[in-house]
């Protein structure tokens, strides 16, 4: 009987550590299970964000035109000078970048969602008898214009006409009459008495500040509320008078629009807001984008 | 001595029938921490899955901002189900007043759901973990899960 009841115990106690097997066995499969392998996945999201943002600002500094001095009041693009320059930003650096990294970024131009123009200006209009109206641009969808008149006695009447020719509107002009009064006829502006020479007059697309480059006094104001300077027919610079001891400059950019006939320094086939296709990719990650530059400032 | 007969047979039933009682407990208690042990680490699973997943959605918004029409896809490697057994998914709700996503696990009283500020516009969309991806879509400029195509 003792031996019958010790194979008892020894059954009982087998099936007890089964049973304790079982259950540590099973507890031990939930926590083994996989876990979410996250963090690596998302540093390459960071990544492409952070290339595509590196990407934005370096074009923007290799698509500034450098080649026609002078022209500094705008941001554009010569199209063939941009063509090189992107390419040669993306053999050298962008290889560089991604040595040693599972990473293809390319960077391509796109000419044809990028927007063209052309640009015109004056570098110094200076003790001369201008007449006529010289047209710098034509057919712009929008427009931006800097002058800058850095010194000019006397005179009396216009000294510097810009005239704006609209579909709707005809001739609108910007109508400078002396430094200690300036005046603004028909556009809207006030207040802009006793600014000091030399004064900087800033449009873009019919808003616009004429402010003292010196003291920094401004006075801003609405040019044409009517229609915002879209579909500008043309844009010319207008010298009518004998002018004593001015000098000048200006610079009118065009979106949209080309040089005019007139023998004024223009340039076409520029481009006023390039588009680049770019393309990030990782093994985690893919990202193609457009990115577009000096949108804002049309 | 028949007496001691008995009693033996009835120590033997006393001493099996007690056995069955604590192996019945014990079995039936760790079916109880079994499922408590899931549940704790289904939750666990979720909020890592659901807390990644916030975070593509916030890096694919400020990605958007980068450029025009940005298209972005991203396919984390995550479990095909959650603590080895049960199916979940990923459901992006997007309301007039705010986005949300929700991770939720098939079979299994687990929920997580996460409020996301976006500037870009989201997609009402719904994926399963073992296909889970996030995208960009640029045409439209939303957020989604599962394919701009969905």
């Amino acid at each position: 009987m003792k031996r019958d009841r010790a194979q008892l115990v020894l059954v009982g106690a087998i099936t007890v550590a089964i049973a304790i097997l079982g259950a540590v066995i099973l507890l031990n499969t939930v926590h083994s299970s996989p876990e979410a392998t996250a963090e690596t996945d998302t540093r390459s999201v960071a990544a492409a964000e952070q290339t595509l943002t590196e990407i934005e600002g370096d074009l923007g500094r290799i698509a500034v035109n450098r080649s026609h001095e002078g022209l500094r009041g705008f941001n554009f693009a010569s199209k063939d000078e941009l063509k090189s320059n992107v390419w040669a930003y993306e053999n050298q650096s962008l290889n560089l970048t991604t040595i040693d990294s599972a990473t293809v970024t390319t960077v391509e131009f796109n000419e044809i969602d990028s927007t063209g123009g052309a640009i015109g200006a004056n570098e110094s209009v200076v003790d001369g008898d201008y007449t006529g109206n010289n047209i710098v641009v034509e057919d712009a969808d929008d427009v931006r214009i800097f002058l800058e008149i850095t010194r000019f006695e006397d005179q009396g009447g216009a000294l510097q006409n810009i005239v704006r020719t609209g579909p709707n509107t005809g001739n609108q002009q910007l109508d400078v009459r002396d430094a200690s009064d300036v005046d603004v006829e028909g556009w809207g502006f006030a207040g802009c008495d006793d600014l000091a020479l030399p004064i900087e007059i800033e449009v873009i697309n019919g808003q616009g500040e004429i402010r003292s480059t010196d003291t920094g006094d401004s006075c801003t104001g609405d040019f044409d509320t009517v229609d915002n300077w879209e579909d500008v027919e043309q844009i010319s610079v207008f010298n009518n008078m004998n002018i004593d001891d001015l000098e000048a400059s200006y610079e009118i950019i065009a979106t949209g629009g080309e040089c005019g006939d007139d023998e004024v320094q223009c340039f076409d086939d520029i481009i006023t807001q390039p588009a680049f296709d770019v393309a990030f990719q990782n093994p985690n990650v893919a990202v193609d984008s457009q990115i577009r530059l000096w949108e804002d400032e049309s | 001595m028949n007496d001691r007969a008995v009693s033996v047979a009835v120590g033997t039933a006393l001493t099996l029938a007690i056995s069955g009682v604590l192996i019945t407990g014990l079995l039936v208690g760790s079916a109880t921490l079994l499922n408590l042990q899931e549940e704790r680490a289904a939750n666990e699973q979720v909020a890592d899955i659901g807390s990644d997943a916030v975070n593509y959605l916030h890096s694919f918004d400020r990605l958007n901002a980068t450029g025009e029409s940005v298209n972005a896809t991203a396919a984390p490697t995550y479990p095909d189900r959650i603590v080895d057994s049960y199916r979940y998914n990923l459901e992006l709700v997007d309301t007039s007043s705010s986005t949300q996503l929700f991770v939720r696990v098939n079979n299994l009283d687990v929920e997580r759901a996460y409020r996301i500020d976006l500037d870009s516009d989201a997609r009402n969309s719904t994926v399963g973990g073992e296909e889970f991806e996030v995208n960009l879509c640029g045409e439209t400029e939303e957020l989604t899960l599962g394919g701009c195509d969905q």
